[in-house]
């Protein structure tokens, strides 16, 4: 073997992250297993497309910018990111480990001469961006589908308006909510054989979020991810409120979660034999 | 650094939990065609899949050259494994398969490409490289596998089973290939539950049962050592002595054992179906009390008897 330089040696990491990243992405989208995962996303759409049947002469009265946007929010919190973005981490960072194995198809990527850290690395980021592509679209299209009850005020609403810099900021969440979720999903998977039970129970957690105390409001995805949106639905007389941290804490804190649980599930993939005929 | 590579196993062990996988294997695998052959659950999978990395022997050190196994990053530029498993991943075509597997290498994919159409149309499949292999026969998964280990031109080769599902035709194109790699100065390491379909091709043959090496060495001693191997009967009868001078009379009685009881004899003869007749004429005739008779060591006869493929030679 030729002496290879640690920059050439990172260099081939990253591509070989990436040919795993872009072959995982094949095996995602292809196949019937993501139809009932995007229909969950999409349930907002049709219920907010139910809105364009209310008489229009209520809408016009109604429906102001503001309304919309404070609709938006609330859909936005309680279902895109608390359902949509949390189910479909879940069930993309489950099959990043354990499915591979019940599957029996872990193996392949080790007969490649690849360190088994990059191997959890472009599953990981392959499943980011699978979750990220399917929660942004439904983000994308409730928010026109609502937004188009403003007819010829959307082009104002969205350029002269608050418009696109709210969509922007939801997209931001969506992908960062993809990351944190997918990253605690990860470690659940890396944790527990059967990480579902576990998995609701976060849920759970999460739902129920506005009612813990400061400190632990700190353990869970969604306070990072709050405090982030453009427009925060007002809270019920229960909640006990807390300082948001700022976006740089979120955005970073969130990267570095992601990071060190990547970390461990490389280190344990690389502890990993392959002995399938027993669980 | 090719020109003495060999793969070295020392005193390698494995067990799963309380389950012997192999025990205590020594060896250096070196260029050629080598099989290692043994009856299901002899240890063959265990074996490659230590020489490979992907299980952690429990004692023991295994090397390819001077890389220890545990350096994957490595490891995998010199070897190509084509393992038992009939499992894909899922939705892929053969050629997104073999040149998936080739990106992953660090390859681009003009390369990788390239590789993946070569190593197809070496295993004759390249008019299905378009199909997914979830619609492949047994045969096509074989060789679809076959390709995928060699697609890189590994220097070792490692094959579990390698002809397994594989019809007349394909199963000589394969073994044509491997005669070409093992020509070309590589290891090749094939696996088998059936001696006479690689004995014709192996430079060497490795018997193993229970976890353990049998026999190893060239072909003809390997053969000649099971054909040798004395056969040992245990008869449990009221005359033993009676019995083992007549026993010893017979051409093939290599050895003759009776027990502290004085209820019974153990003898090791080549000729276990002379004994046999022995036996049952002095019972018929000679009113010889016979207990028990049966094969003493059945296990290390029975994998021979496999092996060679005269089952029930004896009975
Ligand atoms: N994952 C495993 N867990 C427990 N026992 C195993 C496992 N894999 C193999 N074994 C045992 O190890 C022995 C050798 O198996 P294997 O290497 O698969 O043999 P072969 O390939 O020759 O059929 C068998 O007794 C088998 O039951
Ligand atoms: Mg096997």
């Amino acid at each position: 073997m030729t002496a290879v330089t640690d920059r050439a040696a990172w260099g081939l990491r990253l591509r070989q992250v990436l040919a795993i990243t872009r072959l995982e992405l094949r095996k995602c989208f292809r196949g019937r297993r993501l139809i009932g995962i995007t229909l969950l996303n999409l349930a907002p759409v049709a219920i907010l497309a139910l809105i364009h049947f209310v008489p229009e002469e209520i809408a016009a009265r109604k429906f102001t910018p503001t309304r919309l946007a404070e609709m938006y929010a609330v859909m936005f919190t309680i279902y895109l990111l608390r359902v949509g973005v949390f189910f479909t981490s879940a069930a993309l960072s489950i099959q990043l480990f354990r499915t591979e194995v019940l599957e029996k198809t872990f193996h392949y990527y080790l007969l490649a001469p690849v360190r088994r850290e990059v191997v959890m690395a472009g599953k990981f980021v392959a499943a980011c961006m699978a979750s990220a592509v399917i929660c942004g679209t439904a983000v994308i299209a409730s928010y026109f589908v609502l937004f188009s009850m403003l007819g010829d005020g959307l082009g104002k609403y969205m350029f002269s308006g608050p418009g696109s810099g709210h969509l922007v900021a939801y997209l931001g969440v969506t992908v960062l909510g993809c990351v944190g979720y997918g990253a605690v999903l990860a470690l659940f998977d890396q944790l527990w054989k059967n990480p579902i039970i576990p998995a609701l129970v976060l849920f759970g957690w999460e739902s129920v979020l506005f009612l813990l105390p400061p400190f632990l409001k700190l353990t869970s995805v969604l306070f990072y991810l709050e405090s982030l949106l453009p427009y925060r639905p007002p809270v019920g007389p229960l909640a006990i409120l807390a300082d948001p941290p700022s976006t740089m804490v979120s955005v970073v804190g969130m990267f570095a979660f992601a990071g060190l649980v990547l970390i461990l599930a490389g280190w344990r993939a690389s502890r990993m034999e392959i002995v399938y005929s027993t669980d | 650094m090719t020109a003495d590579l060999a793969i070295r196993l020392t005193e390698v062990s494995k067990f799963y939990g309380e389950v012997l996988g192999v025990n205590r294997v020594s060896m250096t695998i070196g260029k050629g065609i080598t099989s290692l052959v043994g009856p299901n659950g002899a240890g063959k999978t265990t074996l490659l899949n230590l020489v490979t990395g992907l299980v952690r022997p429990t004692q023991g050190h295994i090397a390819i050259g001077d890389i220890p196994i545990t350096d994957s990053e490595v490891i995998f530029r010199l070897v190509g494994y084509c393992t038992q498993y009939d499992a894909f991943p899922r939705g892929l075509t053969g050629l997104e398969f073999v040149r998936g597997y080739l990106t992953v290498h660090g390859m681009t994919r003009a390369r990788a490409h390239e590789l993946a159409v070569a190593a197809l149309s070496a295993v004759g499949l390249l008019d299905a490289a378009d199909r997914k292999v979830a619609a492949y026969s047994k045969g096509m998964r074989q060789r679809v596998k076959l390709a995928q280990a060699m697609a890189h031109s590994p220097e070792v080769l490692v094959l579990d089973e390698p002809l397994n599902g594989l019809d007349p035709m394909a199963r000589a194109e394969v073994i044509e290939l491997l005669r070409a790699m093992a020509a070309a100065g590589k290891i090749v390491l094939i696996s088998s539950h059936i001696l006479h379909e690689v004995d014709v091709i192996s430079d060497s043959v490795i018997l193993m049962n229970h976890g353990y090496v049998v026999a190893e060495g060239g072909i003809h001693e390997v053969r000649q050592e099971v054909e040798e191997h004395p056969f040992q009967v245990l008869v449990r009868c009221d005359q033993p002595s009676r019995l083992a001078s007549r026993a010893f009379a017979l051409d093939h009685t290599v050895e003759v054992k009776i027990h502290a009881d004085a209820r019974g004899l153990l003898v090791s003869t080549k000729d276990a179906a002379g004994l046999y007749r022995l036996v049952n004429r002095l019972a018929a005739e000679e009113g010889l009390a016979i207990e028990a008779v049966q094969p003493a060591d059945d296990d290390v006869q029975s994998l021979y008897d496999y092996l060679i493929g005269n089952e029930g030679g004896h009975s």
